[in-house]
């Protein structure tokens, strides 16, 4: 985060979506800069997954699962484009992402970042949290930024979501039109990435 | 960045319901801060205004608001009891209770953590009170305080909404990160 922050010192004004809840200390830290501050609540949209009608039993037809999994993908871009819902014309400069991640199986990242892409531009960067291994005590957190190397962490108001621990590099290839610049293991087992653009 | 060993926890206070927040705010409803602009009006808890609101002194609102409220000199609260579906314009704005519309501080704007905020926020100074969540488009600029007409904020599908933190926390970690 630190290396992060202050690539984007000069950038004025700082476009920043930051995909959990504003809190203080977030709000504080960029208070003191030409910012817009877009605080979107993902996991708000994770609550109730999309879901489609299950195919007609016992008609005889021949079920095309590739045709379900697609219009699965399609009800999650809905979904997100709903949250994202930008102008054209807007491009973030940091995206926060926290541990939004985890909290997305492979399909709804897939259509986040796919959503998500048409806001980057050449020199965005993200900050991301990877669940590695299943381990209830790193989820259901919220997270802001105390300081330019400090992060602040609550608890959160999701406990009921499930997560999808993954390795690194399954969640590097679904994140359209980025890539993990750096990664370090933190001592709670998370992946702390921080993101470029490719 | 990223040094292993930066990710020491530590815990931190919790903190209280009513938190620390700027000084000349207290938790109490009452016009923002400072009174240093004169006399205060207060709509009361049982008055309904359907229209357009603007004068040349403070206003604390604890009843409902449909309309406009522009007070570009002075001092908004809206206090816990207050309904603001309104688009609001004033110098210092002070939310303790609900406002679904876009907010325009020209000086500065303090969201409590009893608020619900549907709309976005535009101010050179903005003050989100610890156990505040705050959902939506802040859009600060710190060099134009008393700045003129109100900025267009990030537009985004979705409307702000921002929900007080009613819950216990149980407890704040700080965290090095990497």
């Amino acid at each position: 985060m630190p290396d992060i922050l202050y690539r984007l010192a000069d950038v004025s004004p700082l476009m920043v979506l930051d995909t959990g809840f504003g809190v203080h200390e977030t709000v504080e830290h960029f208070g003191d800069r030409r910012c817009k501050l877009h605080f979107c609540g993902l996991l708000d949209a994770l609550q109730s997954p999309p879901t489609l009608p299950p195919p007609a039993q016992k008609t005889g037809k021949i079920v095309d699962e590739s045709v379900h999994q697609e219009k699965l993908l399609n009800a999650w871009r809905e979904r997100f484009r709903s949250v994202l819902n930008f102008p054209n014309d807007t491009f973030f400069d940091l995206f926060l992402f926290w541990d939004s991640f985890n909290y997305m199986d492979d399909m709804a990242l897939k259509a986040f970042f796919e959503v998500l892409h048409p806001h980057i531009r050449k020199k965005t960067l993200g900050h991301g949290l990877i669940q590695l291994k299943d381990d209830k005590q790193v989820t259901n957190r919220e997270y802001g930024i105390q300081a330019q190397d400090q992060l602040v962490m609550r608890a959160g108001r999701h406990g009921s979501l499930v997560s999808y621990p993954r390795p690194q590099a399954r969640v590097a290839s679904l994140l359209k039109g980025f890539a993990v610049n750096h990664g370090v293991l933190r001592r709670d087992g998370l992946l702390e990435v921080s993101l470029k653009t490719e | 960045m990223f040094d292993r060993n930066k990710d020491k926890q530590q815990d931190k206070p919790e903190t209280s319901a009513a938190p620390a927040v700027e000084s000349g705010y207290s938790s109490s409803p009452r016009p923002a801060a400072g009174t240093s602009s004169g006399t205060s009006a207060t709509l009361g808890a049982t008055i309904k205004v359907k229209g357009d609101i603007s004068g040349d002194e403070n206003l604390l609102i604890e009843g409902q608001v449909e309309g406009t409220v522009n007070l570009a000199s002075h001092e908004l609260t809206v206090g816990k009891s207050g309904k603001v579906h309104a688009n609001v314009n004033a110098k210092v704005i002070r939310i303790d209770g609900e406002v679904h519309g876009d907010i325009t501080g020209k000086e500065k704007v303090f969201v409590s953590s009893t608020s619900n905020i549907k709309g976005n926020v535009v101010t050179p100074k903005m003050t989100l009170e610890e156990g505040a969540r705050f959902k939506g488009t802040i859009d600060i600029d710190p060099g134009h305080a008393n700045g003129g007409s109100p900025a267009t904020p990030l537009k985004s599908g979705n409307t702000a909404d921002r929900q007080g933190n009613t819950t216990s926390k149980p407890g704040n970690t700080n965290e090095k990160t990497s």
